[in-house]
């Protein structure tokens, strides 16, 4: 009863912590751009006003436009009882395997792109086209640095992967390459500056925006949402995968309590390098994404290679 | 006479029955349609049957009967590996059967149906029989003719020069690699003194005598099995032939060969030095990498499907070289597990990729264009078929809960134990592969969101693709059992792998899988508990119990809104069809980013293909000289050829 009690409140707590996360990016930008910025709450009131708006949809459209967002956000949401955040004890973990989660935040980017094409404008169509591109790219990169992490676990098991983390003296070199490609990825999937620009509509660099352009009033909320999750559970990958420490080993008031205050900490420290990436950084031209992802992925593989040769293992 | 000699009598006499009837009964075109296809169905069931029966008991069954000549005897065999792919071929040929119904209408008073009808059965034959020849002359005997049956279906549409062009460049590979298997055949039967397969066992061959054979059955079926750089056939031979047809080739027909290389390392050479299994793996990611990228940048529908079967084959390969390798290293635990994967795959294949040509062939019949710049917005004028679609395009992209997922997971999991438990570079190589094979997962995704996005989502592009309509039932109705079949595989693989797994019990022992009903849980490794868990069935509930919760939360945040219809919006100027993205336009920035690649496919052809055509070319030219035109010369060779082989014989 415990489990399933921290697993729902897992979930509940990732849902109500994304958009702050993301008001904290913003807020960083802010900063750095000398300027006030929004309250790092404003996350919240956008939500809050988008699920009291009224809706247009598409007469082009079809079914698929409309249980887009409900896929999105439902798969996200399922994802958020399957990884480890504050506690190594959840329900569930042994539902889902890292390769499975991959292909359950996979599954929403799917349909998300095929909405994008499913209204019949050309901004639609390319940002799907560019999502898919990168997609794909990111993919190899992404997998081989938690590969890497994996092996060293022997598990890929996220739990597994994260309960060895603790054992004192893991953290090797490989584990260091393997945090900087991640991280590379990171800034690539979760749509940010150098490789999308979460903040424009303007057709010649938006992404993810283009894709969802059509979407207004509850459908949008949803999908920014989730979209927010999805970037929080990036963040809580990093940060647990490579620095588990704080998290709560079993229930207990104190130890959940620490591990809550930990998590918050680290997702929040990630989320500001994030927005500092984002102010120091000029967008990349599109057929540059490919490269800085390629050179994630050799980062990766010298992760691999240095697991075995500094770990002495080949 | 036991039941399986029944059930195999059973379906060898429908088949036959059918493809006769079919001949007899050509002139009533609307009779034979039903008559071949209800034959096939029958024969099918029965080989399912067989199949089942085979597999669950795990008896072998064999027959011979009658000898043409002394050691030239019809034997038959199945054990459980024919079993599992005979019920692979007669499942999906009993559906595709039910799908021809509807589909063969096309043809009526247009072509022969019943020409169509007779070549349908026979195909289905000569398959089971590949499947059953217990002997190598009467196995070369059927598998050519599964070849020739399967020529004559590609050039079904004759009238049309690309259609003959492509059956050439068929029959002429398909041939050739015969010639290879009829070598590596003649190497054993040198051998054993014997042409049964199971003669051909536990024989004393050196090393390189195996090396020999291996490598001239991999080029053999390999041929067959379109693995690349010997896969030009497929993506012309395969879109050629009529849809139900393209459907039992691309599901079924190359499996056949991978069954035969199945079957020649696992009964007849054991296990081999350990280049084998790298070879095979290395030749998949090829095939994999080359396939999955042309059939991105491919328009025409049924040749991207072609192309993705090139692709699909890949990763069985790259599963049946890590269980290869893995065999040769002596870990049992992960051979099992690659080989378990790569014949879940076959069947998770068989079935997507049977689904995907019904569809190709449903939106064929519904518009008469292939092209998927022609269609578009066809969601909308056939739900059934979209949606039957759709699910194939999750499956065949491996996104749970769909069947896709569940082996390619596996296969995942066999590419990571390999790297884990193995010694040296294959470490490194095992993870580089799996996330190479993450890679081509993507670009499977991003070529179905074209398939599937660009020909049922938005405007309709042409005026066919307006005037589309459902099609008939029988299509239907084949087409979503498919699809029930990839849900069911995928949310409960339990069942399956625990039939699958004994499979390899004969070669490789009897260590089991850890599995269980509802979760997939991959092989332990040394004293940890496994090396990876799932539990699709799980996923899927959960996925089931939150939706209608996101529905209620989108619900109850901010109370009831209004919803209008209106234009997409479009700069304030009306939306017309020629403003959506096209196919091309979609897959534009991935054919920039793999330039290189797609420049690597054409080099195959201009370094591999085109000096060897020329080969040939000057080769035939010499030969010339002999074929002098006059009669006296050519009796002339037989009298001498004649007496060589007198002068032989003595």
């Amino acid at each position: 009863m415990t489990n399933i009690l921290m697993g729902l409140s897992q979930m509940i707590l990732l849902l109500a912590l994304a958009p702050l996360i993301n008001g904290l990016i913003k807020k960083t930008k802010a900063f750095f751009q000398n300027r006030q910025g929004p309250s790092i709450f404003q996350g919240y009131y956008d939500l809050l006003k988008l699920f009291s708006k009224d809706r247009v949809i598409s007469e082009h459209s079809s079914w698929i436009f409309r249980v887009t967002p409900v896929i999105v956000f439902a798969s996200v949401t399922l994802t958020c009882l399957l990884v480890p955040t504050i506690s190594l004890v959840t329900p569930l973990g042994f539902a889902a395997d890292l390769l499975a989660l991959v292909y359950l935040l996979g599954l929403a980017r799917f349909f998300t792109t095929l909405a994008g094409l499913d209204a019949g404008s050309s901004f639609g169509g390319m940002g799907t086209s560019r999502e898919i591109t990168f997609a794909a790219t990111i993919e190899p990169a992404m997998l081989l640095s938690l590969f890497t992490v994996a092996l060293a676990a022997g598990t890929t098991s996220l739990f597994g992967m994260v309960r060895n983390m603790l054992v004192p003296g893991t953290f090797t070199t490989a584990h260091i390459l393997a945090f900087l490609a991640l991280y590379t990825v990171a800034v690539a999937d979760t749509g940010r500056v150098p490789v999308d620009n979460p903040d424009t509509h303007l057709e010649l660099t938006m992404i993810h925006e283009g894709m969802i352009l059509e979407y207004s009033g509850k459908e949008l909320a949803l999908i920014n949402w989730a979209n927010q999750v999805k970037q929080l559970l990036i963040l809580s990958f990093l940060a647990n995968l490579f620095f588990p420490m704080g998290i709560a080993p079993y229930v207990g008031l104190q130890a959940v309590s620490i591990g809550l205050a930990v998590y918050i900490l680290k997702v929040g420290l990630l989320a500001i390098t994030l927005g500092i990436v984002e102010t120091t950084f000029a967008k990349m031209r599109l057929f540059n994404v490919p490269k800085l992802l390629a050179a994630s992925f050799m980062l990766s593989l010298f992760a691999l290679v240095t697991l075995y040769v500094v770990g002495g293992k080949l | 006479m036991t039941i399986s000699t029944y059930l195999f009598a059973g379906t060898v006499f429908f088949y036959c029955l059918g493809a006769l009837l079919s001949l007899i009964n050509r002139k009533k075109a609307s009779w034979t349609l039903w008559i071949s296809n209800l034959a096939a169905g029958i024969g099918s069931l029965a080989g399912v049957c067989l199949g089942v029966r085979t597999l669950l008991t795990g008896m072998a069954w064999e027959s011979t009967c009658g000898a043409l000549l002394p050691g030239l005897e019809y034997s038959f065999r199945l054990d459980r590996l024919s079993g599992f792919f005979l019920l692979i071929i007669c499942a999906i040929g009993f559906i595709v059967s039910i799908y021809s119904i509807g589909y063969e209408k096309e043809y009526l008073g247009r072509k022969s149906v019943g020409f169509l009808g007779s070549m349908y059965n026979l195909f289905l034959l000569s398959m089971v029989l590949v499947l059953s020849a217990a002997n190598a002359f009467l196995f070369v005997v059927v598998w050519e003719l599964m070849a020739i049956v399967s020529y004559f279906l590609v050039t079904f549409e004759h009238e049309e020069r690309s259609v003959r062009r492509a059956g050439f460049v068929y029959i002429v590979m398909t041939h050739i690699g015969t010639l290879f298997i009829l070598l590596a055949f003649f190497m054993l039967y040198r051998a054993s003194g014997s042409l049964e397969f199971g003669s051909f066992k536990g024989l004393n061959l050196t090393s390189e005598q195996k090396n020999w054979v291996f490598l001239l059955a991999l080029i053999g079926f390999g041929i067959k099995a379109g693995i690349a750089p010997l896969h030009s056939w497929l993506p012309r031979a395969h879109p050629a032939a009529p849809s139900n047809v393209s459907a039992l080739m691309s599901a079924v027909m190359v499996k056949t060969a991978v069954y035969m290389i199945l079957r020649l390392v696992l009964d007849i050479l054991g296990p081999g030095p350990v280049w084998w299994g790298c070879l095979v793996a290395g030749l998949g990611m090829l095939s994999a990498f080359i396939g999955i990228i042309y059939a991105m940048i491919d328009k025409d529908l049924k040749r991207v499907l072609a192309y993705s079967t090139v692709e699909n084959v890949g990763i069985i390969f790259i599963a049946l070289g890590v269980g290869f390798t893995a065999w040769s290293l002596g870990i049992i635990s992960v051979a099992k597990l690659a080989l378990g994967a790569a014949l879940l795959h076959c069947l998770n294949h068989a079935i997507f990729k049977a689904l995907l040509f019904m569809g190709a062939g449903s939106i064929l019949q519904a518009t008469h264009t292939k092209n998927i710049e022609r269609l578009g917005g066809l969601l909308k004028k056939m739900p059934y078929t979209g949606m039957i679609f759709l699910v194939g395009s999750l499956a065949i992209s491996s996104f749970p809960p769909f069947n896709g997922f569940i082996s390619e997971w596996l296969i995942f999991q066999s590419l990571l134990s390999l790297g884990f438990s193995a010694t040296g570079w294959l470490k490194v190589v095992g993870p580089v592969l799996a996330a190479l094979l993450g890679l081509i997962a993507a670009l499977a995704a991003a070529t179905f969101v074209k398939a599937f996005g660009v020909s049922f989502l938005a405007l309709p592009r042409s005026t066919q693709a307006k005037q589309a309509k459902e099609v008939g039932k029988p299509m239907l109705m084949a087409g979503g059992f498919m699809g029930v079949c990839a849900l069911l595989l995928g949310v409960m693989p339990g069942p399956v792998l625990a039939t699958i797994t004994p499979i390899f019990n004969d070669s490789l022992g009897n260590q089991a899988l850890d599995l269980n009903y509802l979760s997939v849980k991959s092989i332990p490794i040394s004293d940890q508990a496994s090396f990876g868990t799932i539990s699709p069935g799980l996923i899927f509930c959960l996925l089931i119990i939150i939706v209608p919760l996101v529905l209620l939360l989108s619900r109850g945040i901010g109370g009831r809104t209004r919803v209008t219809v209106d234009e997409t919006w479009n700069c304030g100027v009306a939306l017309n069809p020629r403003m959506e993205y096209t196919a091309t336009g979609l897959s534009n920035p991935l054919r920039k980013v793999f330039a290189t690649c797609i420049r690597g496919g054409t080099d195959i052809k201009v370094n591999l293909y085109d000096p060897l055509n020329k080969l040939l070319f000057v080769f035939s030219d010499r030969i010339r000289a002999f074929q002098a035109g006059s009669i006296h010369a050519y009796l002339a060779y037989i009298l001498v050829t004649l007496l060589v082989l007198l002068a032989f014989a003595r």
